[in-house]
């Protein structure tokens, strides 16, 4: 089943054409690699993906449902969350916290009901608690649930994102440069947590530059470069494909 | 330590309860007067709290609300209407005017925002100045033969100081727990997460400017009630209670409390007006023109050694029990 489909998707930010024509589909319960060089316009395309910017032309398609336009907030609804390559965190909130500002979007408490404190409110804060208990100990970091965000190690910080995410019980998954900045160690852990992510039953499209990473995980790899898809693939054939190691490395110098 | 914090708080409550009654009568009764004031100021604080603390939405024409709520609780007043209704209509007025400021300019960056809210702060006082008749002008409401009608609670009239101190400590005790209850929901962590990232927030599904727009539709009825409050007890306004200065003074209570700080917000709202009016009635003779030097000095000092506000706001500590079975990890 095609999850997320995307049809000749263009970016243009004035006269810089950041994505051209950008085709590309996810399958339910698919760990997809987005690769490609820096300024390839791979978190542009996540920006589109999230309703951050629109598409200036193309469509994008969501379990069949037309998706561009709609504001972030009701496309997480929809079931598509993110992380974000610079950590963004909600600093001066507890990790749990974080998670359970997460459950916004599946929760319906408002101000009166938060005045009056019927039973109803109570039961959907227990609920809220309950879940985001869960997201913090699926990612390992219930220990720390009382923290200040601003105040977890770096790998965990990243973790916290991707339980907040979580939160929004999406089906599928955008990880943006996940591993940016973990030693090797951490890499690993990571690695493990998106497969068992997987395992869950929610798709991932993984922005990712340590390629022992993308060649691991990933059932495909989609590689961009300027703005256009120029190769999409399994792992395997990526590595070989030489247009990509050109996109990586530069053409080879004719030998004269 | 918890029991200790409960039982200061009781203290202090008990005696805010007493202490109109220990000195009625005697040479100091007019500071029950002083402390209904301040009252009235922690009122606004808390309520300012909400945008400017909880939410972090810079508004510098939070006087102009207290005014909408103050005139429209007036003007109904006069008209025969009783204190409860004219106060429930000076919610529904206010509020509605916020909402109608907070539509355009809720989209806007903070910066902007600033600027805006006190533009609209500006202009409310100069309508309210020039728009002689509805409003009197500067002469203020009522006009002569008019009169702003009392406050009857349980068949009681308030008249004295001491009645509106006391309708006032409920008050501020109310908007204390409305203001807890707020935070501490879906929709407080939602203002809360809109202050810390509010691009963040929005990518996490909450709707940024729907939760902004209730944050300021909240804000103005506590404004709303303040300005009730007053004038029912002044049984008299004119604009110059509302100049920018008011505004701006009800933002350093709360930056100087600890934005976002229920406590810190009282203490900071209590400090600031409190301060002049304390220093107008021990300091003597000229020297009372240099209060505000020395309020100003005392505020840069603060912001300079204590920059997260005298008591910083603290997140609340949950439970972090896991039932057995959900410990192998499953997010559904």
């Amino acid at each position: 089943m095609i999850l997320l489909d995307s049809v000749k998707v263009t970016k243009k930010f004035g006269g810089l054409a950041a994505l051209t024509d950008v085709s590309l589909q996810v399958s339910a319960g698919e760990i997809v690699s987005l690769i490609g060089p820096n300024g390839a316009g791979k978190t542009t395309f996540f920006n589109l993906l999230t309703g951050v910017n629109a598409p200036s032309s193309g469509e994008i398609y969501f379990s069949g449902e037309k998706i561009d336009g709609l504001p972030p907030h009701r496309i997480i609804a929809r079931g598509i969350a993110r992380t974000f390559q610079n950590i963004r965190l909600f600093q001066n909130m507890t990790a749990l916290e974080n998670v359970m500002v997460g459950r916004h979007c599946r929760t319906g408490n408002e101000v009166i009901s938060a005045l009056f404190r019927s039973r109803k409110f109570y039961q959907e804060e227990k609920l809220i608690e309950k879940s985001a208990i869960e997201r913090l100990s699926f990612v390992g970091l219930l220990p720390c649930g009382n923290e200040l965000a601003k105040n977890l190690a770096y790998g965990d910080q990243r973790k916290l994102e991707i339980a907040r995410a979580l939160a929004s019980e999406p089906r599928l998954l955008l990880l943006d440069e996940p591993t940016a900045g973990m030693n090797p160690k951490e890499s690993r852990e990571l690695k493990g947590l998106i497969e068992k992510i997987r395992q869950q039953g929610i798709s991932v499209l993984l922005i990712e530059h340590q390629m022992q990473v993308v060649m691991n995980l990933s059932d495909r790899v989609i590689v961009l470069d300027h703005g256009v898809k120029i190769a999409e693939g399994k792992p395997k054939e990526i590595q070989s494909n030489p247009q990509v190691i050109e996109a990586y490395l530069g053409a080879s110098a004719p030998i004269e | 330590m918890q029991s200790k914090k409960f039982f200061l708080k009781v203290v202090l409550v008990l005696l805010l309860g007493i202490f109109p009654l220990l000195v009625q009568g005697g040479p100091f009764a007019y500071a029950t007067r002083l402390l209904g004031i301040m009252g009235l100021y922690v009122i606004l604080a808390l309520g300012l709290n909400l945008t400017l603390g909880l939410v972090g939405l810079f508004d510098l024409g939070f006087m102009a609300f207290y005014a909408i709520g103050a005139y429209t609780s007036a003007i109904l007043s006069i008209q025969g209407w009783g204190f409860w209704l004219s106060t429930i209509a000076a919610i529904f007025v206010t509020v509605l005017a916020r909402m109608m400021l907070g539509a355009p300019v809720l989209r806007l960056r903070g910066d902007y925002l600033a600027i805006v809210t006190l533009g609209f702060g500006e202009i409310t006082r100069l309508v309210l100045n020039n728009c002689d008749s509805l409003t009197n002008g500067p002469k203020g409401l009522p006009r002569v033969g008019e009169s702003i009608g009392s406050v009857n609670l349980v068949g009681i009239e308030l008249a004295d100081n001491i009645h509106f101190y006391y309708l006032i400590l409920s008050v501020v005790v109310m908007a204390f727990f409305v203001s807890k209850r707020l935070e501490n929901s879906r929709i407080g962590r939602a203002w809360t997460a809109v202050r810390e990232d509010e691009v963040a927030a929005e990518l996490t599904g909450v709707p940024v400017t729907r939760v902004k727009m209730l944050a300021f539709a909240t804000s103005a009825g506590f404004a709303a009630i303040a300005g009730s409050l007053f004038v029912h007890w002044e049984k008299f306004v004119t604009p110059e209670s509302f100049t920018f200065w008011e505004s701006v003074l009800v933002v350093s209570m709360i930056v100087l409390g600890g934005m976002g700080s229920l406590w810190g917000v009282i203490l900071g709202a209590v400090l600031i007006s409190g301060f002049p009016l304390a220093m107008q009635a021990t300091l003597g003779g000229s020297f009372v023109h240099y209060r505000y030097i020395l309020f100003g000095i005392a505020l840069i000092a603060i912001v300079i050694f204590r920059p997260q506000g005298l008591i910083p706001s603290k997140r609340r500590a949950l439970e972090l029990e896991e039932e057995k079975v959900e410990a192998e990890g499953d997010p559904k």
